[in-house]
């Protein structure tokens, strides 16, 4: 089975998750629509693959006044097999 | 622009966080070359004692500022005052080109700010106001001006006269305060002041190594007991009583309970919450901890005037923001070097009550990151759907760890390394760390003062009421208690060392 690798940019803009991946872009207002909007987006196109994708949180998305406070959000990785 | 943090030096050149550390070291590497004989820091102006009619009847700036060292004293007052003005400007700008802020947006709010900041740290400096009638070292200031009345509120009224103004503009004077934004930073500032603290727990520890070891692991188990006592409580009241969600309840008590905005972002991220609830809820934690700020100094020096560094533990676990809990701790040194010096002729040493704020909050800021890192494997275990696998790394303990605490312990070890390794330089060494924590953090402090005070509008305020009376409660009811009790659990009977 081949393997997919994407790095994506997860930002948050007008209530809503978006993540900016170079080959497609998936938002959803709450985090886990995010995540069944991803699985269905990946299994539609990218069927019988292990992906991985790394995202990393774009902090433009926080005002700026509270980088501050704290320069990090969140990043993480997501492992599926479609 | 994009601002993703995707490697460990992410940020290096464009987060506050950094360039804290950045300028922190490069005014304590200045203070070093003194071990060459070099004085390249004497040159920062402070304010003298003054008295008003004094200085009606015959003006000179020689009253008013001075030097700080005498390596410069034939350097006039404006002189030294516009270099330091031009050091200032030229390396906070640098850092403001390089985080990519408006650049001329911030060298003109940082003129207006520095300026004002020195105009309220000389009115501080009035004898009426600051003149403390006790003799120390063989000196009475009240006297020595022959005043007839005096509020005698020692050197901490500059602060407090900082953060009234600071206020007033934030406030009052609400289209001026959004012209200063740019640079009023004081979480920026504060932070590059701590690590000028360090060099101050360095010289401590070669005057009371023991008094210094002690604070440092009774701050680190104080603030990791209070901390473990503190989340769960506040959760628990928050879902039950509040009727919070989840992700409102965890990101309130990570605020409340650790360390205020920074913990509640770095709890938000690792639950993914909506950022829109750590922003709602940094409103309430920087507005209360103005409250604090104000009121918990008078009341705990008027409580337990002879515990200074049980009320200065207490202080860091309870005051949230670096910023307000360091303005906070210096009040607190003040008004007890106040009562010390009228009851004995004697001072503490100066920065000692300080540091045992800045400590206990030097240790729960560098378990925001771990907290955060533990929360966000529970939520994805027990909370998330399991619909696809998660992983996070370790790494994100280190992207939220604040950098500048790591610059903060560089600089005490390293005179911890002079002291122990090169004793034969030590004299040397303190001449130039003296200089640098003494004018330069105290500058940094005032600078913090004001900067806090033009950014606190209370006017945010309104529309959160339950949020409010739940913040409210907690803290009061809740933390200020137990970090109370397991301050004196961990530091009874510590007092600090006495000043040469």
């Amino acid at each position: 089975m081949k393997s997919l690798k994407f790095d994506c940019r997860l930002v948050f803009e007008q209530n809503k998750w978006v993540l900016l991946c170079p080959a497609f872009n998936i938002s959803g207002s709450e985090w886990e629509d995010l995540k069944t909007g991803l699985i269905d987006f990946l299994s539609q196109n990218y069927p019988g693959r292990h992906i991985e994708i790394s995202y990393y949180f774009d902090m433009s998305s926080i005002p700026k006044w509270f980088h501050q406070y704290q320069n990090h959000y969140f990043n993480g990785k997501f492992k599926l097999t479609t | 622009m994009e601002q993703t943090n995707t490697k460990w030096y992410s940020g290096m050149l464009t987060k506050e966080d950094w360039w804290a550390a950045w300028l922190g070291l490069f005014f304590f590497g200045l203070g070093l070359l003194s071990i060459w004989g070099l004085d390249a820091v004497g040159w920062m102006i402070k304010p003298k004692t003054w008295e008003f009619t004094d200085l009606m009847s015959d003006f000179s700036w020689t009253k008013l500022l001075k030097t700080s060292s005498k390596h410069y004293k034939d350097l006039h007052p404006l002189i030294a005052l516009f270099l330091s003005y031009f050091v200032f400007t030229f390396l906070t700008g640098l850092g403001a080109y390089f985080m990519n802020w408006n650049v001329k947006k911030y060298l003109k709010g940082f003129t207006i700010i520095f300026f004002l900041t020195v105009l309220m740290w000389i009115i501080g400096h009035e004898a009426h106001l600051s003149a403390v009638d006790a003799n120390v070292k063989g000196h009475n200031y009240y006297k020595e001006f022959n005043l007839s009345w005096g509020l005698q509120l020692g050197g901490g009224v500059s602060f407090i006269i900082a953060l009234l103004v600071g206020l007033i503009i934030g406030n009052f004077m609400r289209q001026f305060a959004e012209e200063l934004r740019e640079a009023a930073k004081p979480e920026w500032f504060i932070k590059t002041a701590i690590v000028l603290l360090g060099i101050k727990l360095g010289i401590m520890t070669m005057k009371a190594a023991g008094f210094t070891y002690e604070l440092a692991l009774a701050g680190a188990a104080a603030a990791f007991v209070a901390y473990l006592l503190f989340w769960p409580i506040v959760y628990f009241i928050a879902r039950k009583y509040f009727k919070l969600n989840r992700e409102s309840a965890a990101v309130l008590s990570s605020g409340i309970s650790i360390c205020g905005v920074s913990a509640s972002i770095a709890t938000a991220g690792a639950i993914k919450a909506k950022p829109l609830i750590p922003v709602a809820v940094s409103t309430l934690i920087i507005i209360f901890a103005m409250f604090e700020m104000i009121v918990l100094p008078p009341f705990y020096v008027n409580v337990a005037s002879n515990q200074p560094i049980v009320n200065g533990a207490a202080m860091g676990m309870t005051v949230k923001t670096d910023g307000a809990d360091a303005a906070a701790g210096a009040i607190l040194e003040e008004l007890h070097q106040i009562k010390f010096m009228k009851k004995t002729g004697k001072k503490y040493e100066e920065g000692s009550i300080l540091s045992a704020a800045i400590l206990t909050k030097i240790w729960i800021d560098i378990f925001i990151g771990i907290w955060a890192f533990v929360l966000a494997v529970i939520w994805m275990k027990f909370v998330e759907k399991k619909r696809v696998q998660q992983k996070i790394s370790a790494m994100e303990i280190w992207h939220r760890l604040p950098k500048f605490v790591l610059a903060y312990l560089l600089v005490w070890f390293i005179l911890l390394g002079i002291m122990y390794f090169l004793p034969d330089i030590l004299d040397a060494v303190k001449y130039g760390a003296n200089i640098v924590q003494g004018s330069y953090r105290k500058f940094l402090f005032m600078l913090t003062f004001l900067s806090i005070g033009i950014v606190t509008d209370f006017s945010k305020l309104k529309g959160m009421g339950r949020l409010t009376l739940l913040y409210a409660i907690a803290l009061f009811l809740i933390i200020a208690p137990i970090a109370y009790l397991v301050a004196v659990i961990f530091h009874h009977g510590m007092l600090p060392p006495l000043a040469d």
